[in-house]
């Protein structure tokens, strides 16, 4: 249609459709990196899609389980025992734990403090994990239908996972936490330090700014997202720290951190659908507007 | 086989290969950077062969599906397929004339030349992402494997390959 004659006796090189497809493509691409204006074919794209992907991650999540099933034959034995023994200890854990949180409500109550805000979660199940050396991100089988909102909070049995950040219909998008210039406010379990996590690209680690060389912190420490900005709930644990470089030429300590959630491992992660109660009391103005002001969010 | 039947050659028309290329990029293969483009290499196959079919506009309009396929920025693969598509019009003699060794390094560096144009158009963009050479090669090398084999393939299916070639 476009190229009727014989390529052999065709004149010429194709300059004009190569400036034509370039320019076409040129201006796409800046209408969806700089005014984010091209949702809409993303969404009709998507669509015609899902179904596709759907069916594509079939083979692969049924080899994935099958694997798993040869597993717990080989090892069920031991599982089992030692699986039994931690249902005793959780028990036991699960009986202080309710305790513990009547005396708190209690106690909250007597302070006159607002609850938290509670949240239910979402079970959703990953359909794949594209191929993007410019982020970080899996397709998850839940959207707006669902209930899932932007910017809600995602995680595995582990720990934190990412944050919900494009939404369609049946399916929404999922920023990992290895996604590039990706912030979570945190803090270090074992003595409450504050900090910002930081993700710094494909199979890296995390790492952890603004912690002078001084800091109080050591490899093995565990860190839970403290809750300061409101997207993510308090308490939930996010990384572990697995190598300290304290170097005497900068003030500042390189803290690389090894994510708890592991996304190769699992097929099912829960979406927070979690949103941020605005009426409980805020951390002060000055601390508030100086962590904002460092966290530079991912999209 | 009997080639010569509507079915069969409907069947081996250039779009099945490419969908089937698409499809096989759309297999859930993980982020990792060695995963090789299947449908590029489909795509520069169909364009060096069948330009009359295969030519920019199909280059364009599969990039803008693997980019929301991937969830990548729109227009980023459009690009990049209508420049690889572009280069192999352009020295379409030289590759057809070629022999089996010097047409596949020749697809080595078009294939090169498309992570470039990637990793180009994202510094372009500003957007800061990890760079190494062995992004370019490891990938490109792939996709060669792959080039070669699809053309082992075809060239024993497809009568008329022979004819473009003698």
């Amino acid at each position: 249609m476009l190229r009727s004659s014989p390529a052999l006796f065709n004149q010429g090189t194709p300059f004009l459709k190569l400036f034509f497809f370039l320019l076409l493509g040129s201006v796409i691409l800046f209408a969806d990196f700089k005014l984010h204006a091209t949702e809409k074919i993303r969404l009709v794209g998507n669509n015609f899609l899902l179904p596709i992907q759907k069916v594509l991650a079939k083979p692969g999540k049924l080899a994935h389980e099958s694997l798993e099933y040869f597993q717990t034959l080989s090892s069920v034995r031991t599982k089992s025992e030692s699986q039994s023994k931690e249902i005793e200890n959780l028990r036991l854990m699960a009986n202080q734990v309710e305790a513990l949180e009547s005396e708190n409500t209690h106690l909250k109550k007597l302070l006159q403090l607002q609850h938290k805000s509670s949240y239910k979660s979402l079970a959703a199940e990953i359909i794949f994990n594209p191929s993007n050396p410019a982020s970080q991100k899996v397709i998850v089988n839940r959207g707006s239908a669902d209930g899932v909102k932007l910017g809600m909070p995602v995680s595995t049995v582990d720990g934190l996972m990412g944050q919900v950040v494009r939404v369609f219909e049946n399916s929404s998008e999922v920023a990992l936490l290895q996604d590039k210039d990706f912030a979570i406010p945190v803090l270090v379990e074992r003595n409450g330090l504050r900090t910002v996590l930081f993700g710094i690209g494909r199979a890296e680690p995390l790492e952890l700014r603004f912690v002078t060389n001084l800091a109080d912190l050591d490899v093995g420490d565990y860190l839970i997202t403290s809750g300061i900005d409101g997207t993510y709930p308090a308490g939930i644990p996010v990384a572990m720290i697995s190598k300290i470089d304290r170097s005497s030429e900068s003030s500042g300590a390189t803290i690389s951190c090894k994510p708890l959630a592991k996304i190769d491992q699992y097929q099912y992660l829960n979406i927070l659908l979690y949103e941020p109660n605005l009426t409980t009391p805020q951390p002060s103005e000055v601390e508030t507007s100086r962590n904002k002001s460092r966290i530079k969010r991912g999209n | 086989m009997d080639f010569s039947s509507n079915k069969l050659r409907s069947l081996l028309s250039p779009f099945f290969y490419l969908i089937v290329g698409f499809i096989l990029n759309a297999f859930p293969w993980g982020n990792s950077f060695w995963i090789p483009d299947f449908l590029l290499v489909m795509l520069s196959f169909w364009v060096l062969h069948n330009p009359d079919k295969v030519n920019f506009l199909s280059a364009f309009l599969l990039g803008l599906l693997m980019d929301i396929q991937t969830s990548h920025f729109l227009g980023i693969h459009a690009i990049i397929y209508v420049s690889v598509c572009f280069v192999i019009i352009y020295y379409q003699r030289k590759l057809l004339n070629a022999t089996q060794l010097g047409q596949s390094l020749m697809m080595l560096l078009i294939f090169i030349m498309s992570q470039f144009v990637l990793f180009l158009l994202l510094y372009i963009m500003g957007v800061d992402t990890k760079f190494s050479i062995a992004y370019l090669l490891i990938p490109s090398l792939i996709d060669t494997v792959l080039w070669i084999v699809f053309k082992k393939y075809f060239s024993s299916r497809i009568p008329f390959l022979h004819h473009h070639q003698s």
